[in-house]
């Protein structure tokens, strides 16, 4: 499968970076996003994700629009987006790349909203020993 | 955070979190949280956006508004909890059930969507706000608003019970509905599946059977009505597998226990041709097994059906042992006690599944009648004797010890076992002395059985006695081999030389041998004496036989096997025709009553009589003359002449043996009261005499008189004395 990762900006009042935002022709999307900075497509496996966060296993199988859909779309802000990707990759990798105490924070929140309980602990870990 | 300490190098900025500006932020949120719900519920959730409902109400949590979320989500569950109501309680007849379980389907699906939805508030939220996680709140919802609603609670119940009193008079009912029902009323919690429904299911199911078993009892005989209730018991149990809760089983099988066993287990036992007593009668090993796997299921039933089997059998036997009828053959007599025996033994088995209530319950009732008959020993000994001397010919081994095995059985009961011991001894004696015992093994492997059951002591002369059969067989071919065994042509002497005490006592009754006998025993007397210095041997005729050879009328010839006193009487006839009664008393010496049973197995038995009497009468009187029968005849070469011996002891020897038991009694009761004392020093009167009955009940049952009077004499004889002060109390005299 793959994710849609639809970043919006921080702000109501930010710049529309009009230039910075991609979206698909293909995509439908039902919210209103007033604010899309761009849209990164993300080649996800469901049942990998699925296995390490209960928030993505339900967003694949709970009997909603996405548990039929080949694409699903994730919503974030700006400055989440370097954070969740950092996630995805630590799924996969078991490491994260983000190094900086904020960034760090960032990614700790991130993961407490998706559910991705593994790596709140790591990230814990690595923000103690900082 | 900012408790966090600094490190050199790196900088830790506190967190900003993004403060929604739009301030209808959490109100929009909301309405698409609520429009989903509704979606939800009206099958709808295909066409939502988990992210973007997740989304919602992560950020309504985060940006602290969970408190109005769950308040929405309590107010819009209502909402449509109502909307459910209302279209159950409008629901007619049959379909009431099936829309309240179409409805819980539906509420336990969209509440899954609904907890999956608000996962985040459910994590965070809720425990921090001590509230009922999503999933639980809807449950409660239903269970007040639905289940609790005056127009269904009632109803509910009244049509659940209804729907199994139908299935129990035999009607199909839709059991898979009943199950999704009754798991709903669980799922709600266990106090609701108890006071909504388990209580009164058991109520009621307690009334049906009240009145059910009352039915069966008037109308069925006892083994029906017990598979009646075994069926109910089954039922029941089936039930609960197919749709009530499992913590069921037990308290439903309890009420059908009480209703229909417990509350009428005595007059099931007692019923009227039917009931336990018949049952034993006809081995009804069925109605058994089923009356004991239902009574053990309540309390005190096991003892009932004991109580009930224990009367019977202590009946019967006490009707079979004072029978005289039945006592006129000891051994049949005993066979009977086997067979009865066998019998329970093997309904205990079978059906009783070999518990030991009913064990100890047919042990005490068989120990209680056997010693109801004081004969009991000697019938006992007397059967093992017919089974030594000819029962036990061609059977094998193994089914030896069997029969064995059971008379020991029997032998257990017994409360005076020294006088079986004392009837054993003689009977013994008979059997080695006369040649008789089919199996040595057979006799030793009984004296082990006894050895194991009674000690050293209570064989030790029996064991004497095999000893000195054997010793005799030694002298015996020493004799022949020795001097004096050349004989020439007179008869040959085979000699059992007993020692005293071993066995039974017999007087010494003297009789005049033949003299051709009388020179060939003088002739043993020497050679046994000259290798035993300082023994003394005296004859004990009357327990010898004696191998004749006789020639009849015709030149017809006969062996004739004869006890000791009717070879000396037919020895007489060598040289007369012609006896009296008085002249052969004379020439014998025999005593009288001897005499007369020696005389009559010879002159009175139809076929065997080698003697002729006048006049021919069954009795012998003292005027009777006796004469040789020139035409005796008998298709048998060998003729053996039994003695009208009656087997069983005539009335005079039963007290002599009696007699003979209180007086072998006494020094034992002495001496059980010596070794107690010895070791208690002081004791009074009611302590010696449960501890000296106590000591000897392995052997026989003690009268406290007895031992009175055994104290009385141990006193005069300055073993013991009596306090001083306390006359109850008596003193060692060491």
């Amino acid at each position: 499968g793959e994710i849609f990762l639809v970043t919006e900006g921080d702000d109501e009042y930010d710049k529309f970076k009009g230039e910075d935002m991609i979206i698909k022709p293909d995509l439908h999307l039902d919210m209103e996003y007033k604010h899309v900075l761009r849209v990164e497509k993300v080649y996800i496996n469901s049942a990998i994700l699925a296995a390490n966060s209960p928030f993505f296993y339900k967003l694949f199988s709970n009997g909603m629009k996405e548990s039929v859909q080949q694409h699903v779309t994730l919503c974030v802000y700006e400055s989440e987006e370097d954070a969740l990707i950092d996630i995805l990759r630590y799924i996969y990798t078991g490491k994260l790349t983000s190094t900086s105490a904020s960034e760090l924070l960032t990614v700790l929140i991130i993961a407490d909203r998706f559910e991705v309980f593994s790596c709140m602990g790591y990230c814990s870990r690595l923000l103690c020993k900082l | 955070m900012s408790g966090m300490q600094k490190k050199k190098t790196s900088k830790i900025e506190p967190f900003k979190q993004r403060v929604e500006n739009d301030p209808n932020y959490s109100e929009k949120a909301w309405k698409v949280l609520e429009h989903a719900i509704h979606e939800i519920y009206n099958h709808n959730a295909s066409g939502l956006s988990f992210e973007e409902l997740y989304r919602n109400a992560y950020h309504m949590v985060l940006h602290k508004f969970g408190e109005k979320l769950y308040g929405g989500l309590v107010s819009t569950l209502t909402f449509h909890l109502l909307k459910i109501a209302k279209s159950i309680e409008a629901a007619q007849g049959p379909f009431f059930l099936e829309e309240i379980n179409r409805k819980w389907d539906e509420h336990n699906k969209a509440l899954q969507m609904i907890r999956d939805i608000l996962m985040y508030m459910d994590r965070t939220y809720v425990p921090s706000a001590g509230k009922t996680t999503v999933y639980e709140l809807g449950l409660n919802l239903w269970r007040d608003i639905i289940i609790h609603s005056s127009k269904i609670q009632i109803r509910l119940l009244d049509t659940l019970l209804d729907l199994i009193h139908r299935e129990r008079t035999c009607e199909v009912i839709n059991r898979g509905l009943m199950r999704n029902v009754i798991k709903m009323l669980s799922d709600l919690g266990s106090s609701v599946y108890q006071e909504d429904f388990e209580k009164q299911f058991l109520n009621a199911s307690s009334n049906f059977y009240a009145g059910e078993s009352q039915e069966f009892i008037e109308s069925c005989d006892c083994g029906e009505y017990l598979k009646r209730a075994e069926r109910r018991l089954n039922e029941e149990v089936e039930r609960v597998s197919h749709y009530l809760n499992p913590s069921t089983e037990k308290r439903i099988t309890k009420v059908v226990e009480k209703e229909m066993i417990e509350n009428h287990m005595q007059r099931l036992v007692h019923m009227e041709n039917s009931g336990l007593v018949i049952m034993l009668i006809n081995d009804k090993f069925e109605d058994l097994r089923r009356i004991y796997n239902l009574f053990c299921r309540v309390p005190s039933g096991l003892t009932s059906i004991a109580d009930v089997m224990i009367s019977y059998l202590r009946q019967t036997g006490k009707k079979l042992v004072t029978d005289p009828d039945k006592l006129k053959d000891p051994v049949e007599f005993v066979q009977l006690l086997l067979d009865e025996r066998d019998k329970h033994d093997e309904i205990i088995t079978q059906a009783f599944n070999n518990d030991k209530t009913f064990q100890n319950a047919l042990n005490s009732s068989f120990e209680y009648f056997i010693n109801l008959n004081s004969r009991s020993p000697e019938f006992i000994s007397l059967f093992i004797d017919d089974k030594l001397r000819k029962g036990l010919k061609g059977v094998s081994e193994e089914d030896v010890e069997n029969v064995l095995d059971k008379v020991m059985m029997l032998f257990r009961y017994l409360q005076e076992k020294d006088v079986f011991e004392k009837y054993y001894k003689q009977h013994l004696a008979k059997r080695l002395l006369s040649g008789k015992t089919v199996s040595e093994d057979a006799e030793r492997s009984l004296i082990v059985k006894l050895k194991t059951e009674c000690g050293y002591q209570f064989t030790s002369k029996l064991e004497g006695m095999f000893t000195d059969m054997k010793t005799s067989e030694d002298t015996m071919q020493g004799f022949y081999a020795s001097q004096f065994g050349d004989v020439g042509d007179g008869p040959v002497l085979s000699v059992h030389v007993l020692t005293t005490g071993s066995w039974p006592t017999q007087p010494t009754t003297a009789c005049n041998l033949p003299t051709e006998i009388l020179c060939v025993c003088e002739k043993f007397r020497a050679y046994y004496l000259g290798t035993h210095t300082g023994r003394r041997l005296s004859w004990q005729t009357s327990m010898g036989t004696a191998d004749l050879k006789a020639t009849f009328g015709n030149g017809h010839k006969h062996e004739l096997n004869v006890s000791t006193y009717q070879m000396c009487v037919l020895m007489l006839f060598n040289t007369s025709e012609r006896l009296t009664y008085r002249e052969i008393e004379q020439a014998t010496e025999i005593t009288p009553a001897d005499l007369k049973r020696c005389l009559q197995s010879l002159a009175c038995v139809r076929g065997k009589n080698v003697l002729r009497k006048d006049p021919m009468s069954r009795d012998i009187a003292e005027y009777d003359t006796f004469y040789f029968n020139d035409r005796f005849s008998s298709k048998f070469f060998k003729v053996k002449i039994g003695t009208v011996a009656a087997q069983r002891e005539s009335e005079p020897e039963k007290q002599e043996t009696r007699q003979k038991v209180e007086e072998d009694r006494k020094p034992q009761i002495e001496a059980a009261i010596v070794r107690i004392m010895k070791s208690r020093r002081v004791l009074d009167h009611n302590n010696i005499v449960t501890e000296v009955t106590k000591q000897l009940q392995s052997r026989f049952l003690s009268n406290p008189a007895v031992i009175k009077k055994r104290i009385e004499s141990l006193i005069e004889r300055e073993f013991l004395e009596r306090d001083k002060t306390d006359r109850k109390l008596y003193r060692y005299l060491a």
